[in-house]
C-alpha cells in the first residue's frame, strides 16, 4: 500500500463528520454535506486512480466534480424557489 | 525514501490534514453561513496540494493534466456553488435577496448620515 491509497483511506474518515451533518441537519445544512461530500468524493477518485496507476479512473474524478457542480446547483435552485 | 517521495508525502499529508479538519469544523459549526466557510479549504489547498504531488511524482503527463483539469473545475466549482447555497439560504430566510433598509440601518435607526442611509428597495417590497 503506497501513500496514494493510505491518504485515500483516510480521507475516506473524513467521510463520516459529513454523513452525520447530511443525516441530521435541515435541509440547507444537508446540502452543503452533500457537496463537501462530492468534493471528498473526487479527491479520493483522484488518489484511488493514481495509486493504482490506472490513468482512465481520472475521468471518473473528472466527472464527479463535474456532476457533483451540476446536482449542487439543480438542488440550490429547487431549495431557493419551491422546497 | 528518496527527496521526491519525500517532497510527495509532505504535499499529501498537508491535503489530507487540511480535509480531516474541514470535515471536523463543517460539523462542530453551529450556523449554516459559518459552515460554508469550511467547503473551502478541501477545493483549494488540499486540490492544489494533491495535484502538485501528482506533478512532482508524474510531471507533465497525462496523469498531472488530467490532474490540473480536475484542479480547476473543484477551483471554480466551489467558488460558484459556495455563493449559489448562500444566496438561496439568505432567499429562504428573508424571502428575497436584495436588502432593504431595515437590514442595513436597523428598524429603529432614524439617522441619515453613513454610506448606507439610502434604502436600496422598499422594505415592503418582496422579490
Amino acid at each position: 500500500m503506497n501513500a496514494w491509497l493510505i491518504s485515500a483511506t483516510v480521507l475516506l474518515f473524513a467521510l463520516i463528520p459529513v454523513g452525520v451533518l447530511t443525516f441530521k441537519g435541515d435541509p440547507m445544512d444537508r446540502l452543503v454535506g452533500v457537496e463537501m461530500m462530492g468534493i471528498f468524493t473526487t479527491l479520493i477518485l483522484m488518489l484511488l486512480a493514481h495509486g493504482f496507476e490506472r490513468l482512465p479512473f481520472y475521468d471518473l474524478a473528472l466527472a464527479t466534480a463535474l456532476l457533483s457542480f451540476g446536482s449542487g446547483l439543480v438542488f440550490v435552485r429547487f431549495l431557493e424557489r419551491w422546497l | 525514501m528518496s527527496k521526491t517521495q519525500l517532497i510527495i508525502d509532505v504535499l499529501l499529508g498537508i491535503g489530507v490534514a487540511s480535509a480531516l479538519l474541514s470535515s471536523i469544523a463543517l460539523l462542530v459549526m453551529k450556523d449554516l453561513y459559518e459552515r460554508m466557510h469550511y467547503l473551502s479549504p478541501p477545493a483549494t489547498i488540499t486540490i492544489i496540494c494533491f495535484t502538485a504531488a501528482v506533478l512532482v511524482d508524474k510531471h507533465f503527463s497525462q496523469a498531472g493534466i488530467k490532474a490540473i483539469i480536475i484542479m480547476v473545475v473543484l477551483l471554480f466549482m466551489n467558488a460558484i456553488l459556495t455563493h449559489a447555497t448562500a444566496r438561496a439560504a439568505r432567499t429562504r430566510q428573508f424571502k428575497r435577496w436584495i436588502t432593504d433598509v431595515t437590514e442595513v440601518r436597523g428598524t429603529n435607526d432614524a439617522s441619515t448620515a453613513g454610506t448606507n442611509s439610502q434604502p436600496l428597495v422598499d422594505s415592503s417590497e418582496e422579490m
